[in-house]
């Protein structure tokens, strides 16, 4: 129990909690404007990290080219899945979820076809390799700079919601549809915008994930569930409650595998879902 | 009336050649795939009388383990006759589901769909953590297969045939029964409008629970049934995939009757049968036409294979009203 230990794992509960937020925000924008269930929005994370690796680890494009390449090819598939899948069912909760499911299967079996049953490793982008260390204390490098790009992004997004004119546009479709449509705004456009760029985050958050654990056809089955649990503590539809709600359950998550076993955190996470949804079922900052 | 014989006579038909089917064929291949298209049934049918009360649950493959575990443990630890445990093993299921149903089932939608994900989760985990009791990831081998009844010996692919096709029609009926009843409507009430039932005086959480658990003491009778079929089980066999999977059932063949089911698990169980004569094939395709499956289902007939004979009614009526010339 020294403090190297509990340092590190505070680190590492950070940068789950950043990856993860950047897959919850997606999916909770995506909820708030649609009242969609995107079950496949782990497969877009996954997506995204293929992408990575062909652009980066396959063709040898520059890290930071092949991340953006990779987010604006996500985000161009998610608003196409948006367009012909999810708006005849938007605001319609079943029928939306069992979509997802089918996108589930289509995406995983494709890339599975597509890609081989094989791990796919992604080498650390050049300049973040190796360790640092704070006396006693090891940081690798790779795991500061997920850190510090899902940082940025969060900053991004959170000034991109607050201040744009179709972020205003977002948030007045999630508070009120027919009132914003009164008011002129565009709510397919506002519904193309949400995914495209919850999307595009998840894209981001495969990226960063890809050099750090393998990239294989079933890796973003684990962060769904996860993100699912963190939207729900922070109140589905609530970008503020998806930030809080990240970290919440990337701490919980980092000390539990670290001081008890990687069975049990995750049983904790999920206690954790269990809780809040019996006894405060609208999250902590929902409003629904 | 005239349509009510033609039901009772196709009906009446294909339960008689059901069970003359393992006198016709012997490739025990075709007798396999008709045990799973039974018990699948079961599970898929049980799946809807949940989901007749509005709720999507995505654990009911954990209590169909529960039931597996229950009659496996009994079995091969307890040297119990598997019969007694066959009832332990779906009323145990039931008991857990009456409990988790009222802690779970205060939460609707898309909340409850992901808790059950979460829960089925937490459910497998247990299974992997106790090694002691449940074998851990290795799950339990040398499950025996159901003891002799009189004369009869089972073990062999016909007797687990006979068995699974019973289990199918005691549950068919079961649900038939309860989806005629005054029950059923009570549930179909709780799906439409719940706070409008609840203001004619139904008690929506007890009925909720009715139901789940109904469903779940038919999940945990499958599972003792799978785990004598299987001789092994493992916390591998009873995933989130497994319930989605009877969820593409459910949506594929329609939700209206109970016939949907039945229809959506017997032509997705068969269509791998098929596309195996198909000279390129390979079974990890199947994922991509399930899922392809459901979104063509989802968009185009919603209400699922069931509807697609009234739909070409539909337009045949509309062709011929469009040519023939108008009587009035």
């Amino acid at each position: 129990m020294s403090w190297e230990v509990f340092f590190q794992c505070f680190i590492n509960g950070i940068m789950s909690g950043s990856v993860l937020i950047l897959v919850a925000l997606g999916l909770t924008m995506i909820f708030g404007i649609m009242h969609i269930v995107n079950f496949a929005h782990g497969e877009l994370y996954m997506l995204g990290a293929f992408a990575l690796w062909i652009f980066f680890a396959e063709l040898h494009l520059p890290y930071f080219f092949a991340l953006i390449l990779s987010m604006i090819i996500i985000s161009g598939l998610g608003m196409v899945i948006e367009r012909f899948l999810f708006k005849p069912f938007r605001g319609d909760l079943a029928p939306s979820f069992i979509i997802s499911l089918g996108l589930v299967m289509l995406l995983q079996t494709g890339t599975l076809l597509s890609f081989g049953i094989e791990d796919k490793a992604a080498p650390t982008p050049e300049g973040f390799q190796g360790l640092i260390r704070l006396g006693s204390a090891v940081l690798s490098r790779e795991r500061l700079f997920v850190i510090l790009i899902s940082g940025v992004l969060m900053v991004g997004v959170w000034l991109f919601i607050q201040k744009t004119k179709p972020g205003q546009a977002m948030r007045a479709v999630a508070q009120d549809p027919d009132a914003a449509a009164l008011q002129g705004i565009s709510i397919d456009a506002t519904a193309s915008v949400a995914m495209g760029v919850g999307c595009a985050l998840a894209a981001a958050a495969g990226c960063l994930m890809a050099p750090i654990f393998y990239v294989n056809p079933y890796m973003g089955v684990a962060p769904i569930m996860k993100a699912f649990v963190v939207i729900i503590l922070g109140g589905l539809g609530s970008v503020g409650g998806a930030f809080i709600g990240g970290f919440i359950i990337g701490f919980v998550d980092s000390f539990g595998s670290t001081y008890l076993s990687g069975p049990i955190a995750a049983m904790m996470v999920f206690g954790v879902l269990v809780l809040t949804l019996i006894f405060r079922p609208k999250g902590f900052f929902g409003h629904a | 009336m005239r349509k009510d014989y033609v039901r009772y006579i196709v009906g009446t038909a294909v339960v008689v050649f059901l069970f003359l089917f393992p006198q016709i064929v012997e490739n025990p291949y075709y007798l396999r795939v008709w045990i799973n298209t039974f018990y699948l049934t079961v599970l898929t049918v049980s799946l809807r009388m949940i989901m007749m009360t509005g709720q999507v649950s995505i654990a009911h493959y954990a209590f169909m383990g529960i039931g597996a575990y229950t009659s496996a443990l009994l079995v091969t630890k307890a040297h119990w006759n598997f019969w007694l445990t066959l009832p332990l093993a779906g009323s145990f299921s039931a008991v857990v589901a009456i409990g988790l149903g009222y802690v779970t089932l205060r939460i609707k939608g898309a909340y409850f769909a992901i808790a059950t994900v979460a829960l089925g989760e937490v459910i497998r985990m247990v299974w992997v953590e106790w090694k002691g009791l449940f074998g851990g990831m290795n799950g339990i081998m040398g499950i025996p297969p159901p003891d002799p009844i009189g004369g009869w010996a089972f073990g062999s692919m016909p007797s687990y045939y006979y068995f699974g096709l019973i289990l199918g029609l005691f549950a068919l009926v079961a649900f038939y029964r309860l989806d005629k009843s005054r029950y059923g409507m009570t549930f179909r009430s709780i799906a439409l409008a719940d706070n409008l039932a609840e203001a004619v005086g139904v008690s929506i959480m007890n009925y909720k629970v009715l139901a789940f658990t109904i469903a779940c003491f038919f999940a945990g009778l499958t599972g003792a049934f799978y785990s004598s079929l299987q001789h092994y089980i493992s916390p591998m066999d009873f995933t989130g995939m497994e319930s989605i999977m009877l969820i593409v059932f459910l949506v594929v063949g329609g939700r209206t009757g109970i016939l949907g089911p039945i229809l959506g698990v017997a032509v997705l169980s068969w269509l791998p049968v098929l596309l195996e004569q198909l000279p390129r094939y390979r079974p990890t395709i199947l994922p991509i036409i399930y899922g392809a499956f459901l979104l063509v289902v989802m968009l185009f007939i919603p209400e699922g294979v069931l509807g697609v004979p009234g739909r070409v009614r539909g337009a045949l009526a509309r062709i011929r009203g469009y040519y023939a010339p108008s009587e009035t």
